[in-house]
């Protein structure tokens, strides 16, 4: 009874405005905190064995509170041998702790190779303590391999952890670990505003044998104005939406300016609109230039997808606490990736159907063409027009100036045997995909605004908003698109069969290339 | 707002002259605000990201400052308040006066220093902030804190009423809850503890609710109600040290001594912090483990030393432990040196214990008074009282001996 008293004395003055009393280290306390314990794991990599070279740095108040049991004569001081006695336990039990594998294989228990400890000097009189040891475990890096490896150790302990990883005999390739230890081998710890101490527990190597180049140079990009100009915009616009009070004229500002952040966000690279404007050019190249409607629809996916992505992934993220939003990206990423590859391979599929006809009819669609495709309108179309040349007219452009020539390549991109309502069908898929692509991965400053608002209570807002952004996002899309197609000059089309022939080929291979890198790149 | 038609006609230019460099394939890691950063539960990593795009930005440092305080109070990481100063003074030396930046860096400083305990420094950064932007309620939260601590009980509760009109929320209804709690009104900062839970979203926020819920009923002699709600706590954020460290005190008020101490045990392994390792010693004591105890607290007041050394100063704490656990002469110099610096009914009921314990119950009973002058009815407050009335009554004239015939030991 007496213990609650000043305990919960204690509480209700210290405790009860969150305050915590923590002490606060100094030039001479540990820079990382006195309660913190501090690791490091030195991995090399050789072709028979993995070494390890374990750091724990253990600040004044750990260090204190595992005296009593180092202390084994309870004379209140370690000796050199009390020392080497807790090394020589402590390093077994770290080496424990420490899970290696092989290609997902738990490989063979380390070896302590050395342990040794030493004292040193801390703040207010008290001593910090520095453990080293050495462990080795045989493996077999004579072929590429996975190697993976798991620190348990001291759990919960607020503290600097890092790994680092090199390769003897061993090429690492592009490691998630530096080579060199940023701490100098837990001495020093650097302070960065921009990083955060390391918290590594698991490293993941590929590995094969062999050896690596020199350590690449940190990569430092300076933000160009545009991506200045972008941030500060999206700053200002967190500010509007987590605003105290929330007027109308700022809720229209906000909005106003989701649009342009949905739009310049599209502008900035790797939106796949590269692809997309390449299709609508390919598009061009063929002949069917009429492209307002399709990039209409293009336009229409982008904002839904991108709308729906961004809610779906809210909703997780806000319902579950083991997704991260890294995680959710990456999958989306992959999909994305994936359907650009299918839209590739679709396109591919038709364009070497059209190679297949041309070849097998040599000159024929210069004289057949329009009458083929005039055909098929006559059985399949609605808006069929008699006229041959009209057939522009149902993608909702009038382009009164029909070039023969343009006829030509449009009957050659398209598969004569095939029947138009299913390249009809086939086309509105593909835009659709392309649609797909553009919006389906959440642009990370649309996620935020979203989870903002929800956190401040103004869901509806926030599904606005994105909406907004999306609308943004799919209008300069669609305008990259066609300006594009647009730019490209009737008059100066190649009039050679060769040069309409295999471009939709080459056009189809290169969105099957950018698909699979764009995947390979999620998935990394 | 202002700079927004700016920015959009940047933006309206930009946009088509990044159309036209469709060369491109920096890839989706070179979008703009770093879609590596993207976890919206973690504010360092955002603000850091934002930083390394536009490292001038006042107010990400103002965000990554006022996040790493916050961090530093959920983890018990105090070297995180280094970097929270750095953050911050780069932020106010960047933010021009009037700018939203720059009452988000007030705030965050005000918050910071009263972390630090230096709430005199808090509450000016926090009247700076108020006076930037009348209508930001975190800077009536900051000033709040500060003033309780100051004693200044009138700023607080004008400032917590104020927080509560902007924006009822978990920071303003816990806050309204310590205030009317201070103020004797038990049932009312019950139900404003409800209140805030009501509208908890985050785990962070129902966890903190939580642990506040679960104080307050063991404080006010429902320990088992106090379980449940710490349990409940941690359910939503499993392993907080605070949730964990209110559970142990909750079995040891129910008489489970030895689950207690294995709670503790465990807390202190991973959060050696002055406060839970004290409970755990006086848990120890009261269990008769006097050499578990001793161990305890040497580890506190070699913390205390480091404070110390690092000058630092949390004298209300140092004070009430050195008065139980250490030399009460220590104990009254503290509470005196604190009580210099706020007048507060924390200093009071420090000080009274500190005296009394120092065999000078008859210097304490006024300050025994004053801290309960305004309804305060923490028990370990109202049994201060208690113990210092005994020894006057009991030797009028002269307060001698008080410290050790008094009923703590």
């Amino acid at each position: 009874m007496n213990a609650r008293w000043v305990v919960a004395g204690c509480a209700a003055v210290l405790g009860a405005v969150g305050i915590l009393v923590v002490a606060e280290p100094t030039a001479s306390a540990h820079p990382l905190g006195n309660i913190s314990v501090n690791q490091a794991h030195g991995l090399t990599l050789l072709p028979d064995r993995v070494e390890d070279l374990a750091l724990v740095d253990e600040a004044e108040i750990p260090t204190l509170q595992e005296e009593g049991r180092r202390d084994l004569d309870h004379d209140g001081h370690l000796s050199a041998a009390e020392l080497q006695a807790h090394a020589d336990a402590e390093c077994p039990r770290l080496a424990r702790g420490l899970r290696l594998r092989i290609d997902g294989r738990d490989a063979a228990a380390w070896t302590v190779v050395r342990a040794g400890a030493e004292r040193v000097p801390g703040a207010a009189g008290l001593s910090t303590t520095r453990t080293e040891c050495r462990f080795a475990a045989p493996v077999d890096l004579s072929r590429p391999a996975r190697v993976s490896v798991h620190d348990g150790n001291h759990q919960g302990r607020p503290g600097w952890r890092e790994f680092t990883a090199e390769g003897r005999g061993i090429a690492v390739g592009t490691s998630p670990v530096p080579r060199t230890s940023p701490s100098d081998g837990l001495r020093t710890y650097p302070v960065d505003l921009l990083t955060s101490p390391p918290d590594v527990r698991d490293v993941d190597l590929r590995v094969r044998p062999g050896t690596d180049g020199p350590a690449p140079a940190a990569r430092r990009s300076t933000p160009d104005p545009i991506e200045r100009a972008y941030a500060s915009a999206q700053r200002r616009f967190d500010a509007a939406v987590g605003a105290d009070h929330l007027t109308v004229g700022a809720g229209l500002a906000a909005v106003l300016l989701a649009l342009v952040l949905g739009g310049s966000h599209a502008a900035l690279p790797g939106h796949g609109k590269t692809i997309m404007a390449m299709y609508l050019a390919t598009r061009g190249a063929d002949g069917r230039r009429q492209g307002v409607r399709d990039a209409v629809t293009v336009g229409a996916t982008v904002t839904l997808t991108h709308t729906a992505g961004v809610l779906a992934v809210g909703t997780l993220l806000t319902v579950s606490t083991s997704l991260t939003g890294e995680r959710v990206l990456m999958w989306l990423g992959t999909a994305s990736g994936l359907l650009v590859f299918g839209i590739g391979a679709w396109l591919l599929r038709g364009a070497m159907g059209g190679l297949r006809a041309s070849r097998a009819e040599p000159g024929s669609a210069k004289r057949h063409g329009p009458h083929t495709h005039g055909h098929a309108h006559a059985h399949t179309h609605a808006h069929g027009h008699a006229h041959p040349h009209a057939h522009g007219h149902d993608h909702g452009h009038d382009h009164p100036h029909p070039d023969p020539h343009d006829h030509t390549s449009l009957a050659l991109a398209e598969t004569p045997a095939e029947p138009a309502h299913e390249g009809r069908r086939r086309t509105r898929g593909v835009l659709v995909g392309m649609g797909v692509v553009g919006g389906l991965v959440p642009s990370p400053s649309a996620l935020v605004v979203l989870l903002g608002a929800v956190a401040l209570g103004r869901t509806v807002f926030g599904v606005l908003l994105v909406l907004a952004y999306g609308v943004g996002m799919a209008a300069v899309l669609t305008a990259a698109g066609l300006i594009l197609v647009r730019l490209r000059p009737t008059s100066r089309r190649p009039r050679g069969v060769w040069w309409s022939t295999y471009l939709p080929v080459a056009t189809a291979v290169s969105v099957c290339v950018v698909g699979v890198v764009l995947t390979l790149r999620a998935a990394a | 707002m202002w700079g927004v038609g700016a920015a959009a006609g940047v933006l309206l230019i930009a946009v088509p002259v990044a159309v036209y460099s469709l060369d491109s394939d920096r890839g989706s890691t070179a979008s703009p605000v770093g879609a590596r950063a993207v976890t919206p539960a973690d504010p360092i990593a955002a603000a850091q990201a934002r930083l390394r795009e536009v490292p001038d930005d006042a107010q990400a440092l103002a965000a990554l400052g006022g996040a790493y305080v916050e961090r530093a109070r959920v983890t018990g990481d105090a070297s995180l308040y280094t970097r929270a100063g750095e953050a911050l003074d780069r932020a106010l030396a960047l933010a021009r006066s009037g700018t939203p930046a720059r009452t988000t860096a007030l705030v965050a400083s005000a918050a910071l220093a009263n972390a630090r305990h230096d709430f005199a420094a808090g509450r000016e950064s926090a009247l700076r902030a108020v006076e930037a932007d009348p209508y930001h309620a975190p800077a009536y939260g900051a000033l709040a804190d500060a003033a309780t601590q100051l004693g200044d009980t009138r700023t607080a509760t004008d400032a917590i009423q104020r927080m509560l009109d902007l924006r009822p929320s978990v920071a303003s209804f816990t806050r309204a809850s310590y205030d009317l709690e201070l103020r004797g009104d038990v049932t009312g900062a019950r139900a404003a503890l409800d209140r805030a839970s009501e509208g908890a979203f985050t785990p962070d926020e129902i966890a903190y609710c939580r642990l506040w819920q679960g104080e307050l009923a063991r404080r006010y002699g429902d320990p088992a109600a106090a379980l449940a709600i710490h349990e409940a706590g941690l359910r939503t954020a499993p392993g907080d040290p605070a949730l964990r460290a209110g559970r142990a005190a909750a079995m040891a008020d129910l008489g489970r001594t030895d689950e207690a101490l294995a709670e503790y045990a465990a807390i202190t392994a991973t959060t050696p912090i002055p406060q839970y390792l004290t409970r755990y010693g006086e848990s120890a004591e009261h269990a008769g483990k006097p050499a578990l105890a001793r161990e305890q607290f040497r580890l506190v007041a070699a913390q205390f030393a480091v404070l110390d050394a690092g000058g630092a100063t949390d004298d209300v704490a140092r004070a009430l432990f050195e008065a139980d656990h250490g030399d009460p002469a220590e104990a009254v110099r503290r509470a005196e040196a604190e009580r210099t610096r706020r007048h507060s009914v924390h200093t009071a009921d420090a000080l009274a214990w500190a005296l009394y314990r120092a065999g000078r119950a008859d210097a304490a009973l006024p300050y025994a008074l004053e801290a309960t002058a305004g309804g305060w009815r923490d028990p370990d407050v109202l049994a201060h009282l208690t113990a210092i009335r005994a020894a006057v009554s009991a030797d009028p004239g002269t307060s001698a001996d008080a410290g050790s015939s008094g009923g703590r030991r």
